[in-house]
């Protein structure tokens, strides 16, 4: 009988555990944004310091030795815990990682409440926390992209320019304090993303209003410190407390207009993870996202 | 509580606007009308099943799962129908029908290959390729209900299907509606449209201001349609009352000679013509009275001292 013909056929074929419902969400998000060109070269752009990055490795481990380029290479800068730092959080990389938060991040939780289609979702068997991991950690794929993934593979350059495994032992602080880094603070601002997508229906309204936090908070607190000349003024500032938690993760030297202290940043970051908890809770808990 | 559904003294609020108020009924199976005007609590109600809105107080069971909130494993066997919008803009109906059957289970090819089926099967084999946005209302419609469909629910709960829909695509619809109901399904239909619910379902729950005004079955209801009857009476009003009480017929004195007379099913109205000329008077007027589902929904509505104006 052919299959117009066949009327309503019922569904007896296997599915798949309740705890992987989330899996779908993660790839929906994921995958158009690979087909994407213009979003994929955003991604190229920001290698470009760890290309850089790689380069210096190069040169310090095949051409350090040689008598015509030891004097360049002795001015370059060594590849060490403070690189690393420099290259996670140079303000040309946070600018295209605020760029991608905004472009992919705004419309996580607002486009679905816009197109209705966030009812739709958790009326199925998915629940509101795996709507949730599968949104951030498509986010946080991206944001890793940006910050871990080049890491490790300069590290993997490193080791296998050098021929010394030595160099891991030496270094041990590049790996866990980018691990920590990458996991603080790409994890808060998916986060505080999220918080804020779950509170608009626009995804334009809400990026602009990241926008407007980072960058208004950077503006403030540079003016703040402009005239009091007091390194507390960056506590507002997003990408400044990026820079400064990147740099005591790896132990590096801080900047002397940076040299604000530990306890400020780890406030900071605890305010905004608490904060953007506190919002989804509020948001999911009791369904308000869906009125 | 037993059956496919049941509600038990179920509340919900939003803020101060308490939008379900202790609501109890029970769904045994087949096709339900759930009836009421525009903000009865039709949407908040099926939501509650959903776990869509937080329940104040109250318990519900779902598939002989009874609980507060509804978990996974109870919605996995759901399928819903909302009333507004719902589908994802940039996909076309396959793609979006395939993500939504793998959100509920189903491997990529079964879900893909279902989504065909169901899509044939709400009549959107045609236009399945095209990107959703470019559907007019009654295809989108149908294609809510081919993403209820993807994951073979027990249940189907629809939030007012045929709304904007023309008289032929809302004659599709409940057609699929009746449909479901043959292959098994048990179909909870939102509406305010009394028609569509005098067309495909066995019972009906009236909701009105959050609370339920009467559940029975439709049978039940439209069995006493054929009963009613306006008779205009002239002679003595009395004795004809008496007649037709003695006959087995209720007989309801009305004003200047009007009676209102219900005759037991199967009784032919000839024989009130016969009582009249034994009781030597006679009967100016019969008039069969309409007791539709509406005039029943209004008496429903006035029995609760709800105005008659509710918004239908």
């Amino acid at each position: 009988m052919p299959v117009f013909e066949q009327g309503y056929q019922g569904y007896d074929g296997s599915r798949r555990s309740l705890k992987v419902r989330w899996w779908p969400l993660f790839l929906e998000e994921v995958l158009p944004y690979l087909k994407r060109r213009r979003f994929l070269f955003l991604i190229i752009l920001a290698l470009i310091p760890w290309v850089w990055g790689i380069l210096l490795t190069f040169f310090h481990t095949q051409l350090g030795d040689s008598e015509g380029t030891r004097q360049f290479v002795k001015q370059l800068p060594v590849v060490d815990e403070s690189l690393f730092a420099t290259l996670l959080t140079n303000g040309y990389d946070l600018f295209l990682l605020t760029i991608v938060l905004i472009w992919m991040g705004s419309g996580l939780i607002a486009r679905d409440r816009k197109e209705g289609t966030l009812e739709v979702f958790l009326g199925r068997a998915v629940t509101p926390l795996q709507y949730l991991w599968a949104k951030g950690a498509a986010l946080m794929a991206f944001l890793l992209i940006f910050t871990l993934a080049p890491a490790l593979v300069m590290v993997v350059f490193q080791v296998g320019l050098t021929g010394d495994i030595a160099w891991l032992w030496d270094h041990a602080r590049v790996i866990w304090g980018t691990l920590l880094y990458t996991a603080v603070a790409p994890g808060t601002l998916v986060l505080s993303v999220l918080a804020l997508s779950s509170l608009g229906r626009s995804p334009r309204l809400v990026g602009l209003t990241f926008f407007g936090i980072v960058f208004l908070g950077k503006s403030a607190s540079a003016i703040f410190y402009g005239i009091t000349r007091n390194t507390a003024a960056w506590f507002f500032s997003i990408t400044d407390e990026m820079k400064v938690l990147a740099h005591r993760c790896l132990g590096a030297e801080l900047p002397e207009h940076l040299a604000m202290s530990p306890y400020l940043t780890v406030t900071f970051f605890t305010l905004v993870v608490a904060g953007s908890l506190f919002v989804l809770y509020w948001r999911f808990s009791k369904r308000e996202v869906l009125r | 509580m037993s059956g496919v559904l049941s509600f038990k003294d179920v509340a919900v609020s939003y803020g101060s606007l308490q939008a379900l108020k202790g609501v109890t009924f029970e769904v045994a199976g087949g096709a339900v009308g759930l009836l009421g005007p525009n903000g009865a609590g039709k949407s908040t109600l099926i939501k509650a099943i959903l776990g869509l809105v937080s329940v104040d107080r109250g318990g519900i069971s779902v598939l002989g799962r009874e609980s507060r909130v509804l978990g996974p494993a109870v919605r996995d066997r759901v399928g819903y129908v909302p009333e507004r919008e719902g589908v994802r803009a940039g996909l076309s109906g396959v793609a979006w029908v395939a993500f939504l059957g793998q959100l509920s289970g189903l491997p990529r090819p079964s879900a893909i290959e279902r989504a065909h089926e169901v899509l044939q099967y709400v009549d959107l084999g045609e236009s399945r390729y095209r990107n959703v946005e470019t559907y007019s209302t009654g295809m989108q419609q149908r294609l809510k209900l081919a993403a209820a469909l993807v994951h073979d629910p027990a249940l189907v709960l629809l939030d007012e299907p045929t709304s904007g829909m023309d008289p032929v695509g809302r004659e599709e619809m409940l057609e699929l509606c009746a449909d479901l109901v043959k292959q098994g399904k048990t179909v909870l239909l939102s509406t305010h449209i009394l028609k569509d619910v005098e067309a495909i379902c066995s019972d009906v729950v009236i909701l009105h201001a959050g609370k339920v005004l009467a559940s029975a079955s439709v049978k039940d209801w439209t069995k006493s349609e054929a009963q009613h009857y306006l008779v205009q009476w002239e002679g003595d009003a009395e004795a004809f009352v008496t007649a037709c009480r003695k006959a087995g017929f209720k007989a309801e004195d009305g004003d200047k000679g009007l009676f209102r007379v219900v005759l037991p099913p199967g009784v032919s109205p000839r024989t009130l013509f016969q009582l009249a000329m034994e009781g030597g008077g006679l009967i100016q007027r019969l008039v069969r009275e309409s007791t539709s589902l509406e005039v029943l929904f209004l008496e429903a509505l006035q029995k609760n001292g709800v105005a008659q104006n509710a918004g239908l």
